[in-house]
């Protein structure tokens, strides 16, 4: 029996930070298309955001809003992620990484109504501001356009949005509800002028104070990071 | 579309077997029919978008409920799973391939 070693061959994962893992992407914020990259034209176009209001508007009439839908087709994948103001529909191959463009989608989904919140590293604002593969040359200069308005016209962040931020990122481990109330509590307990614009620092010390609340180790540190991004488009 | 989702409490995640002749325990019943009525209604308007072919996998996520199916075969047998957790895609879906390979 042979010593040698045999070379290990080492599993090379997918590049989450690839576009081409996302085949387009679009994005409603307050019922508006503000960023749309979907390679997709004409009636399945209209039909298919159609269908994502209609199957939106269905799970509502329930009582409450839906947070995810996900469909894995044969050669597609589609993700809808939802938060209180904004609708990201994300179109991927078979071989996308699923857990990193959920991750970011995530992100995005939950600023995406805050001025500035849509960070270049992301890999869905990329895909947003990239057309995709089959949009023909019309259609390009319609996503050129729409990606002028990726910034929402916006001040200051306010409490109201910062609070909203934030329960969005801790609505992912908490019911809204909770989320809400912990964060009115917080604001409460440190005498916050909510009228004023947010402060950064103290939008980080409360996130800091929530996110110290989850137990699990790896999501905490997922949510820090998603409080972290969020607290820095705060000026 | 039929069934309201949300109005589908469950107070643990499970995953059953589905097959076309299988027939479901009463108390989970309500919570599967609205999921894979809400789910296949929903594959059938946007695969006639998109074109990508059969479904096979279906999600939908709230604040207090999470449905998915995963299709196994031709013949219409699937997994089911339900829960009261807010699961990502990924986790359903591992947690539906899991349970097949027992």
């Amino acid at each position: 029996m042979s010593n040698r070693r045999l070379p290990t061959q080492k599993a090379v994962a997918p590049s989450a930070r690839d576009v081409a893992y996302v085949l387009g992407a679009m994005l409603w914020v307050d019922g508006v298309v503000v960023a749309d990259s979907l390679p997709l034209t004409g009636t399945p176009r209209e039909r298919l955001i159609q269908t994502l209001h209609i199957m939106a508007a269905h799970y509502e009439a329930g009582g409450l809003p839906p947070k995810l839908f996900y469909f894995r087709f044969k050669t597609q994948q589609l993700m809808v992620i939802f938060a209180r103001r904004a609708m990201l529909a994300v179109l991927m191959p078979m071989d996308a990484p699923l857990v990193d463009i959920e991750i970011s989608a995530r992100k995005v989904v939950s600023t995406a109504h805050l001025k500035g919140s849509l960070d270049e590293r992301n890999l869905i604002t990329r895909a947003l501001r990239t057309a995709g593969p089959s949009v023909p040359p019309q259609s390009l200069a319609l996503v050129t356009l729409t990606t002028e308005s990726l910034a929402i016209p916006s001040s200051h962040m306010t409490w109201t949005e910062a609070s909203q931020a934030l329960e969005n990122i801790i609505a992912k481990v908490l019911s809204q509800a909770q989320a809400a109330k912990l964060i009115a509590t917080a604001i409460q307990r440190k005498g916050i002028d909510t009228t004023r614009p947010a402060d950064a620092a103290t939008v980080a010390e409360i996130g800091q104070e929530l996110t110290q609340k989850v137990p699990s180790r790896p999501i905490r540190a997922s949510l820090e990071k998603e409080v972290a991004a969020m607290v820095a488009t705060i000026r | 579309m039929n069934g309201v989702i949300v109005s589908c409490p469950v107070d643990q995640t499970s995953v059953f077997s589905l097959s076309p002749h299988q027939k479901l325990r009463s108390d989970v019943m309500p919570a599967v029919e609205a999921v894979r009525s809400f789910i296949q209604q929903s594959a059938e308007l946007l695969g006639e978008c998109l074109g990508a072919g059969a479904l096979s996998m279906g999600m939908v996520q709230g604040s207090r409920f999470c449905g998915a199916i995963l299709a196994q075969d031709s013949s219409g047998s699937a997994r089911v799973l339900i829960s009261p957790e807010e699961l990502t895609a990924s986790m359903a879906l591992k947690l539906l391939q899991a349970d097949c390979d027992e």
